[in-house]
């Protein structure tokens, strides 16, 4: 052979969350139905995941995306795949959003949701807190924190549109 | 570890190999979850045809045989080829004899 067949080890510098093959990657496998462990890059879900913990992601079929879990789903505007916590489901769709963001991502349908998030490790051990029924109370406050932000915000612009109109 | 040119080889349990955007990819499969932290491996044209062609009938020297009208060279030194690299895939845990497979499954 001209070229002699290869195994090529993939570079770490590759395998970054928000790089679209990995999205891909991680789509192929749940949807297989397998499991996935991965390093998340970011700090939209902070403190509950922070930057650089590894978590497990479990397949729809063993984890439902309902109030307070964490869910895996592909990001048109990241252009691979998020991981934020469901703040509200009904109608078919789950409306996620992350811990330590401003406002939601866009609705996505629950038969788009590529997995739940089952573990969290960080530096070697488990990390619990905000995967227990305590995920309720954040996805509730998370809620409540965007319900008023949008409130303030639509105040506002009633406020600067009023003193423009003459 | 040798590689038994009588002995059929497939892809092992412990593994899933995907294609992702054209590139090969083989995921190792730990306690049954696809472990994106441990070692991923890709194969270059020529490793992605002998991974085609390990279909659970070809022994290694089947598959040189199969590879010979698209790859031009000597039978022996394809033969060498073929079995250096299921060699490594063996000592990586990647592929094991369909034997194993049976017995696994």
């Amino acid at each position: 052979m001209k070229v002699k067949p290869q195994l090529v080890a993939k570079d770490r510098g590759e395998l970054v969350l928000t790089k679209p093959g990995i999205g891909e990657l991680i789509r192929s496998l749940l949807a297989d139905g397998i499991p996935c462990r991965l390093r998340t890059k970011g700090n939209s879900m902070s403190p509950f995941i922070q930057d650089d913990d590894v978590v497990t992601i479990l397949p729809p079929s063993n984890a439902s995306p309902t109030l307070g879990k964490i869910a895996v789903c592909h990001s048109p505007e990241v252009g691979s795949v998020v991981i934020h916590r469901v703040i509200a489901t009904g109608n078919g769709q789950v409306t996620t959003k992350g811990d330590n963001c401003s406002f939601p991502d866009m609705p996505t349908a629950v038969a788009d949701v590529l997995g739940c998030v089952s573990i969290i490790e960080r530096h070697g051990s488990h990390v619990r807190l905000g995967l227990g029924p305590e995920r309720l109370v954040i996805a509730a406050f998370s809620r409540a924190v965007t319900v008023s932000r949008l409130c303030l915000i639509h105040r506002l612009q009633r406020r600067l549109l009023s003193r423009s109109t003459p | 570890m040798k590689i038994d040119p009588n002995t059929v080889y497939v892809p092992s349990k412990n593994v899933v190999y995907r294609e992702i955007e054209g590139e090969p990819i083989i995921v190792p499969i730990t306690s049954g979850i696809g472990d994106l932290e441990d070692d991923l491996f890709s194969l270059n044209e020529t490793g992605k045809a002998i991974w085609a062609a390990m279909d659970g009938k070809k022994t290694p020297a089947d598959i040189a045989e199969s590879l010979a009208a698209e790859y031009e060279g000597p039978a022996d030194e394809l033969k060498t080829d073929v079995t250096a690299f299921l060699k490594e895939l063996l000592k990586r845990n990647i592929i094991w004899t369909s034997d194993t497979d049976a017995t696994e499954a």
